[in-house]
């Protein structure tokens, strides 16, 4: 309730700016409106679970563009009220003007207005986002795979041990056929069916013939400083996750980290603290809870959980020895939404591009500031006293001539005293 | 639990004052903080929807709108000041040399 | 060989051509050299084709020169007419007398136009006469030789208006003397055009003779019947049969093959014999040591050759042979009738260059061109072209009696009327000029008797003595002009010359002096001895006195006359000896002319001052009066008749003769008759006796009265003197009528009605209609319309243009009105769906 009362609060107080925004006749205070009414936006953002772009609202909006507003207003000393007459009178129908302006304003109102209160805000659907997929290769038969997603080459040479990127599929069936780069035999051949807002791993093990298993990811937001971690047996027993508490195996301090994992199959994840470990290794599930002396399977050394990350980890048998192998593929969990962090994470994979096309932007906008304010050198502001003189800018066509060095330029735009530009 | 619809509601009023600043203020100045209202308005009914859908599009939205808003003000402030040094005022009714 | 017979035509070719281009910058002494070489080098190598044909037994040859691949060719029309150029005897001995004499006379005229302000253009006008008169006598075909006459025909109009620009009117009279020459030329040229068009229609072809063709069939033909074919007989009896010539010939030739085709001039050997079985045969030339292959074929005739491949003359011998017709469209004429056609029009071009009556009307106007013009062209070459061509088609003229017959009495009238018109003038060169036409008439009434070879006797002869007297009356002028200039000084300084008084003799004013009056002139023998001796050979020459040329060539005109009119009776006979007795006449009346000339120019006292001061003629005009004069005295012998035992001094009896023989199909060797031959001779002596009595003595002019008006012959003389009224007959028949037929097509048809009234009612109808067009449709309906359509654009863009406002809110306020109308549009579903 009190997200309600608070919104109607913030709400009348925005709306109460803008008006004294738009009523008031000193720029000044109109800009210190306005900057009231964009903290009441800031707080709608922050009930919006939008922390990061309250803080940008603020930072951006208040702090640097009304900043400027109100340097431009003292610069130009415009704090005070229009006058009363306008030369717009001389238009035919400009008493219509205001009339018009409130009429057009009222209908867009309602026209918003009813189309909310018809509650068909909904009917934009959302699909969802589109699945991804990632291959990865661990079979020792064929070091290099070509994979082929509905018959069309995505990867080619994906090596052993390694993953494909996230390719962004959509959902439903497809077709995954997996050729050995080198022969160019079809290793294999299998129909994903996926799923929207799923991120897959597609995992291809085998030592002499390649089965592959589909792993859709957790990647659901996590708990500060929290990791996810999931095994895949890719062995032909089942095994245990031990820790062993210390480097030095201690059997008093081991405890299982994950339990009993079938032979060719994924635990489920397990949510475990960050940080980082040298006392895990993997043991036969049979050895029983504790696994006290049971032989180590596979030592795993300096292993490094980092936060916010789905680790899995990939146990698949060795060819030339007996004992398993383990390999890492991480994935990046989901954020909090409207955090920073999510925000950053779609900005810098998804919206690459545009930020890059906004700073280049900005960078435009900062040279055509510099060119515009620069002053000309002439005296023509002594005599720039009058009202109604019709000259074109200046410093404008000065600086560009100066720039280009091209005399007729700078007589090309110049005009003389009374002389009239053309198209008067 | 506020529903998203406030949000809008709320969204568009800003935005029709904004509009009606533009409109009627004469002084430049006015008219361009009038113009950032209604970009505000907009970028509340951005943020209100992106709730709606948990879809983070719209903060990124909202992000750039604000980058260029910031562009578009340095600019545009500093031709009102071009603009004042040659004319003397920043009334924008005086500003109607290109007339039919 | 063969490659330098195109030179005689591009030598003076390229003389013309340097005077034409550079002659102003020359000196007058350099340009008259150019022309001289020119026609020196022309000269030389006209010897060069005579010696070479002298060489290889006068055989002719064709040659197609390298400047012309194929003049005209239409395949699709059957049309071929090559630029062939022709040497053969006839041709060579036409060359040779162009050339030589217009040698002389390029000499001549060196000193004679010596001060002319445009000396360098008459010789231009000399070389190019000279080229186009040898493109007609070395052209194969009837097209080079029209060519060649018509380019004859504008040299002598350049040359005869010459001085155009004299004063006092008579360089008008000098142009109209040459357009009347050019334009009596035309109407000639007219004929010519319709024979060369008949010809070809007939024939297909303008060729002469075809490369392959025999000439003159007759001679080989006659030549081969009596001939043994043996072969290698160094000094075997020649083919002589029956004659009654003693001359006993010894052939060199190895064999008696006689190789007859000649597309270059080779040397072969054999030998050429004359025609006329009844003729005694005659060596010709060497033979030569080089043995003829006796695998060349052998052809006496033209039988081998199909009709499609020969030329004019042999295709007309076989169509007459078969009776052939021709068809004209829907008409069709036997092919006799058509040969009478073509000759008679051949002959109206012929009286038309060689001034025969009709069309002799230009010969005395054309006197009023320099002498060396007169020499060269009005006496020597160019009208003999009209004999050239007449007996170049010799086959066609002797196979129609009817035109042979018109030809002789035309000639004989010709002849006779020329002659008496010649006694009653007073201007030298008026004399000559008649005299000319007369002996042209004896040359055309030759042909008419189907005599070619005197014809072409007479031709050479009358070159040599008439170029003389023009050239000595030349003189003879200019010795007047120069006496007249001096006579000023003279008057000062003397009191009294050589029998001369100034009262008793004037005889006119002197602003009116015509140093070409022989009224004025008088005594002149003793101022001007060379000139005098030379214009007396030249006198006797042409009157026929033994032993110089003209008696030769005359008298074998009048013998064949005389045969002609033995031979063929009826009609023909007695036209015959009508004509001859016209020749007869004409004959002592060119004799009577030529003294009664001597007596007034050379013989008594001086009647003017000018002839009292009168100087003898530079060298350069002198030598060449005194080679004519050498020539006339000896070139008659080159025909001597057989029989008279003057053969010895050309090597053989009618050399000529044989000669030309080999190129005139139809040629016999002429006859003498010696009662003929003295009855003539005797007409003549007469007549000069006749004349010396009557003028002699210094009677010749006295008291403004020609001797011979104090005789009975007054009235003679006066229709004489009037030249018999022709001039004024052809004005009033043809010349007036044509005047004002043509004012009247010209002002009242074409300028009044035509231009005046139908081209400006044409004109108003236009205007109207323009203006109907302007006003009401262009005006009115199109520009208001297109205008319209501007103007609608303008009065709504100035509506339209209130929207820009200018003012930022008004902008601001449609464009939110717009964004709220698609709202409300991307809105509206949802309104009717509901809920």
């Amino acid at each position: 309730m009190t997200e309600v009362y608070l919104f109607v609060a913030v709400g009348t107080i925005a709306v109460i700016a803008a008006m004294m925004m738009l009523i008031s006749e000193n720029a000044v205070h109109s800009a210190l409106f306005l900057i009231l009414n964009f903290a009441c936006v800031a707080f709608m953002y922050l009930m919006l679970d939008a922390p990061f772009l309250a803080m940008v609202q603020i930072a951006v909006y208040a702090g640097a563009i009304m900043v400027l507003f109100l340097f431009v207003i003292m610069l130009l000393g415009a704090e005070s009220s229009e006058s009363r007459l306008s030369s717009m009178k001389a238009v035919p129908g400009s008493r219509l003007h205001t009339p018009v302006a409130v009429l057009l304003t009222m209908i867009l109102l309602l026209t918003v207005g009813i189309a909310i209160a018809q509650e068909n805000v909904d009917f934009i659907e959302d699909d969802g986002a589109e699945p991804l997929v990632r291959v990865a290769n661990y079979t020792y038969f064929a070091p290099r795979l070509n994979v082929l997603l509905d018959a069309t080459l995505t990867v080619e040479g994906l090596q052993f041990g390694k993953s494909s990127e996230h390719l962004r599929l959509t959902a439903g069936e497809h077709t995954l056929t997996l050729v050995d780069a080198e022969t160019g035999a079809i290793v294999l051949e299998s129909t994903l069916t996926l799923e929207a807002d799923q991120t897959v791993s597609a995992l291809v093990t085998g030592i002499d013939e390649a089965t592959l298993t589909t792993f859709a990811e957790d990647l659901t937001q996590l708990a500060d400083n929290q990791t996810r971690v999931s095994i895949f047996n890719a062995t032909g027993e089942a095994v245990s996750l031990q820790d062993t508490g210390s480097p030095f195996g201690s059997k008093d301090d081991s405890r299982l980290v994950v339990a009993d994992v079938p032979a060719n199959s994924i635990s489920t994840p397990i949510v475990v603290s960050s940080g980082e470990s040298d006392s895990l290794r993997f043991i036969a599930a049979e050895n029983g809870a504790l696994g006290e002396d049971a032989a180590s399977l596979f030592n795993i050394v300096e292993a490094e959980f980092v936060r916010d990350t789905h680790h899995l980890i990939v146990l698949t048998d060795q060819p030339n020895a007996s004992e398993p192998f383990a390999y890492y593929l991480a994935t990046d969990t989901a954020q909090q939404f409207g955090s920073p962090k999510a925000v950053g994470q779609i900005l810098f994979t998804k919206y690459l591009l545009p930020l890059q096309v906004v700073g280049l932007v900005l960078l435009a906008a900062l040279v055509g500031v510099i060119v515009l304010s620069q002053r000309q050198v002439s005296t023509v502001e002594v005599r720039a006293r009058r009202p109604e003189r019709r000259r074109v800018s200046r410093p404008l066509t000065s600086v560009i001539a100066n720039q280009v060095e091209d005399s007729a330029g700078a007589s090309g735009g110049r005009l003389q005293a009374g002389e009239k530009p053309a198209g008067d | 639990m506020v529903q998203t619809e406030a949000f809008v509601m709320l969204s568009a009023v800003l935005f029709v004052m904004g509009t009606l600043g533009v409109l009627v203020r004469r002084n430049a100045i006015l008219v361009f903080m009038s113009v950032e209202l209604m970009l505000n308005a907009a970028n509340l009914s951005f943020v209100a929807f992106a709730k709606h859908w948990q879809n983070l599009d719209g903060h990124l939205f909202v992000f750039f709108v604000m980058t260029v808003a910031a562009a578009e003000v340095a600019v545009g402030l500093a031709l009102i000041v071009t603009i004042f040094r040659s004319k003397q005022s920043i009334d924008i009714d005086e500003l109607h040399q290109m007339e039919g | 060989m063969a490659q330098i017979v195109p030179l005689i035509i591009l030598i003076p070719a390229l003389g013309a051509f340097i005077n034409t281009f550079w002659g102003s910058r020359l000196e007058e002494r350099q340009s008259a050299l150019v022309g001289i070489f020119a026609s020196t080098g022309a000269f030389i190598v006209a010897l060069l084709l005579f010696f070479n044909l002298m060489g290889n037994n006068y055989q002719e040859a064709v040659i197609n020169p390298f400047f012309f691949d194929s003049w005209i060719r239409i395949p699709s029309a059957g049309v071929e007419i090559p630029w062939q150029m022709r040497v053969d005897t006839l041709s060579v001995t036409m060359m040779l007398v162009i050339t030589g004499v217009g040698s002389l006379i390029h000499v001549y005229a060196m000193g004679y136009m010596h001060g002319d302000p445009r000396f360098s253009r008459f010789f231009t006008y000399l070389n190019m006469f000279l080229a186009f008169m040898l493109i007609l006598v070395t052209g194969n075909n009837f097209l080079m030789l029209f060519v060649g006459w018509e380019g004859v025909g504008l040299s002598s109009y350049l040359l005869i208006g010459f001085w155009f620009d004299k004063a006092h009117g008579e360089g008008y009279r000098n142009a109209n003397a040459a357009r009347k020459a050019f334009i009596a030329n035309r109407v000639g040229d007219f004929g010519l055009l319709m024979a060369i068009f008949l010809i070809f229609w007939t024939f297909g072809t303008l060729d002469f003779y075809k490369a392959a063709e025999v000439v003159n069939t007759h001679a080989l033909t006659g030549a081969a019947a009596s001939q043994n074919a043996g072969h290698g007989d160094e000094h075997g009896s020649d083919a002589s049969h029956g004659a009654e010539d003693s001359h006993s010939t010894t052939e060199d030739g190895h064999a008696s093959i006689i190789v007859l085709t000649g597309a270059s001039l080779q040397e072969t050997h054999g030998e050429a014999t004359d025609a006329h079985g009844s003729e005694s045969a005659s060596e010709h030339g060497e033979t030569d040591a080089h043995g003829a292959s006796p695998d060349a074929p052998v052809y006496l005739n033209n039988d081998h050759i199909p009709t499609e491949l020969l030329g004019v003359f042999g295709k007309a011998e076989r169509m007459l042979a078969e009776n052939a017709t021709v068809q004209f469209g829907p008409f069709s004429l036997g092919i006799g009738a058509v040969i009478t056609l073509i000759t008679l029009f051949m002959l109206l071009g012929a009286t038309g260059k060689s001034a025969q009556i009709p069309l002799f009307i230009w010969l005395p106007d054309a006197m009023a061109g320099p002498t060396p013009v007169s020499a060269l062209i009005h006496a020597a070459t160019m009208v003999t072209a009209g004999v050239y061509m007449m007996v170049r088609s010799n086959v066609l003229f002797h196979a129609s009696d009817t035109t042979s017959f018109i030809v002789a009495i035309i000639g004989a009238t010709t002849a006779l009327m020329a002659g008496y018109i010649a006694l009653g003038q007073w201007d030298i060169k008026k004399v000559l000029a008649y005299s000319t036409v007369s002996q042209l008439g004896f040359m055309v009434a030759a042909v008419g008797f189907q005599a070619y070879v005197p014809a072409m006797f007479h031709l050479v002869t009358h070159a040599f003595f008439k170029a003389l007297l023009f050239l000595g009356s030349g003189s003879v002028i200019h010795g007047m002009e120069h006496g007249h200039h001096h006579m000023h000084d003279h008057h000062k300084n003397e009191a009294h010359h050589d029998g001369h008084e100034h009262d008793e003799h004037a005889i006119v004013e002197h602003d009116a002096f015509d140093p070409q009056d022989m009224r004025y002139m008088g005594g002149l023998a003793r101022r001007m001895p060379l000139t005098y001796l030379t214009y007396l050979i030249g006198t006797l020459a042409l009157a026929g006195i033994f032993p110089f040329a003209g008696f030769w060539s005359k008298d074998e005109i009048l013998a064949d006359a005389f045969l002609k009119g033995v031979e063929d009776g009826g009609l023909v006979g007695a036209g015959a000896f009508i004509a001859l007795g016209m020749l007869l006449i004409a004959a002592g009346f060119t004799a009577f002319y030529m003294w009664r000339q001597m007596e007034l120019v050379f013989y008594g006292d001086h009647r003017h001052d000018a002839a009292a001061h009168a100087p003898e003629s530079a060298p350069s005009m002198i030598l060449p009066l005194l080679v004519l004069a050498f020539f006339s005295l000896t070139i008659g012998f080159m025909n001597t008749p057989s029989g008279i035992g003057l053969a010895w001094i050309a090597g053989g009896a009618h050399r000529f003769a044989d000669w030309i023989i080999v190129s005139v199909q139809h040629a016999h060797v002429g006859v003498f008759l010696p009662l003929l031959a003295l009855v003539a001779l005797s007409v003549g002596i007469g007549a000069i006796l006749l004349a010396r009595s009557i003028y002699g003595g210094g009677k010749a002019y006295v008291d403004g009265t020609d001797a011979l008006q104090k005789t009975v012959f007054a009235p003679g003389f006066q229709l004489s003197s009037a030249r018999l009224y022709w001039d004024e007959i052809y004005f009033a028949l043809f010349i007036t009528p044509f005047i004002r037929a043509s004012k009247f097509f010209g002002i009242t048809l074409d300028w009044n009605w035509w231009h005046d009234g139908f081209h400006h009612a044409l004109r108003d109808l236009f205007n109207g209609f323009g203006r109907i067009l302007a006003r009401p449709i262009e005006s009115g309906i199109i520009d208001a319309t297109v205008l319209g359509v501007g103007r609608l654009a303008t009065w709504v863009s100035s509506r339209m243009r209130r929207i820009q406002t200018g003012y930022v809110r008004t902008y601001a306020v449609v464009l939110l009105s717009g964004a709220i109308l698609v709202i409300i549009a991307l809105l509206i579903p949802l309104f009717q769906n509901g809920g």
